[in-house]
């Protein structure tokens, strides 16, 4: 057995959510409206503290009960405290062996720093912890540092829905992004 | 009196679970027809529960019954479900029932009265589907109706020991007007 703590990496580590005070940060980060977006559907607008709350409780409630969804907090490894993201892994299909996988980072700053990581660590759970057969990552295409960050791990673009979404004006394409576990134990082999 | 609803083999009417839940249950139980409708395990459930689900769903899913217009019987469903109505998207669902009445363009003429809803009274901008990769017949029948296709998840549904990709499409309201522009 690997003794590898596969919820650690170099800068950042996957911790359970604190719904209370995790709320109290994420709230402040849907200000920005580009983060708003990753957790409301629309029409977008800043959350409030209680409605984040009620919203992750909501998350783990149903990861719970269901165990087709799993959420995590992402954090600094130095600063314990200091949140970074989250990691959900959720429409998990066990009798197909899919799943939906989306990081959400609280800036682009800290996007362009740790989506590399982020996606490394959140990769190695899905397929050496759940078994996952494929993983598909959904994104828009004005969204260029996941895009990017997706392409670097192999993923193959499977699914271009065009127009789905008005963003800021205009009509963007959501983009869906799909890795097999083989190619991720491939990607994993030629990185060693 | 607005004839939206009425095509020439079928017509639309709105889904009622007290009447529609007992034939829509019968259709389940063709293990064919409830593999094509999920990529999640086929199931059964008793009518009462069933019908308290439909109820529910009417909150936030259009659901119509298609019926046969030479005998009024109900013989599939139409839905549009999970809009988000500030993009002007909805993902669409249809079953017809009873093998018997597979491949006699039904189907593909009930889309066409749902699109016309879709784009012309309700507004959309895009109408999405998904659909599993041996379902050829289906593929065909939204191909006819203007859907095209956007790319396929691989290897998405695994049943009878085989692996299958799951198809996504999708028409926009541009593709609607280019089509039915005479």
């Amino acid at each position: 057995m690997d003794e590898t703590n596969i919820f650690i990496g170099d800068h950042i580590r996957l911790t359970e959510i604190d719904p209370k005070k995790d709320a109290e940060v994420e709230a402040q980060w849907t200000q920005d409206l580009s983060y708003a977006r990753l957790r409301k559907k629309n029409p977008v607008r800043p959350l409030a503290p209680t409605e984040v709350r009620k919203d992750l409780d909501e998350k783990l409630k149903e990861s719970d009960e269901g165990r087709r969804s799993f959420f995590y907090a992402m954090r600094d490894c130095l600063e314990e405290d200091s949140l970074l993201g989250f990691m959900y892994i959720t429409e998990i299909e066990w009798k197909n062996g899919q799943g939906f996988l989306r990081l959400l980072f609280k800036n682009d700053e800290t996007t362009a720093l740790y989506i590399a990581e982020g996606l490394h660590l959140a990769l190695r759970y899905v397929f050496d912890e759940l078994n996952l057969y494929h993983i598909c990552m959904e994104v828009y295409d004005c969204a260029l540092l996941h895009i990017q960050a997706i392409e670097n791990a192999k993923f193959s673009l499977e699914a271009r829905l065009r127009e789905i979404t008005y963003i800021t004006d205009a009509y963007h394409d959501r983009l869906i992004y799909g890795l097999l576990a083989e190619e991720w134990r491939i990607s994993q082999g030629a990185e060693r | 009196m607005s004839d939206r609803l009425q095509g020439k083999k079928v017509y639309l009417r709105a889904m009622d679970p007290e009447k529609d839940t007992e034939v829509m249950a019968v259709w389940q139980r063709d293990a064919l027809y409830n593999r094509f409708m999920d990529s999640e395990t086929a199931m059964m459930f008793p009518r009462d529960q069933m019908k308290e689900w439909f109820e529910k769903r009417l909150d936030y899913v259009n659901t119509f019954m298609i019926c046969r217009v030479e005998d009024d019987r109900a013989i599939g469903f139409i839905e549009l479900a999970d809009f988000d109505w500030h993009s002007g998207n909805a993902w669409m669902g249809i079953g017809i029932g009873e093998r018997e009445n597979w491949g006699k363009g039904y189907g593909t003429e009930a889309q066409h009265i749902l699109l016309k809803m879709a784009f012309e009274e309700w507004h959309l901008h895009r109408v999405s589907l998904a659909v599993l990769g041996y379902n050829e017949r289906a593929v065909r029948s939204y191909e006819k109706a203007g859907f095209m296709l956007e790319g396929s998840l691989r290897g998405f549904v695994r049943r009878d020991g085989k692996i299958w990709d799951m198809h996504m499409m999708g028409i926009l309201r541009q593709d609607w007007d280019a089509l039915h522009q005479e």
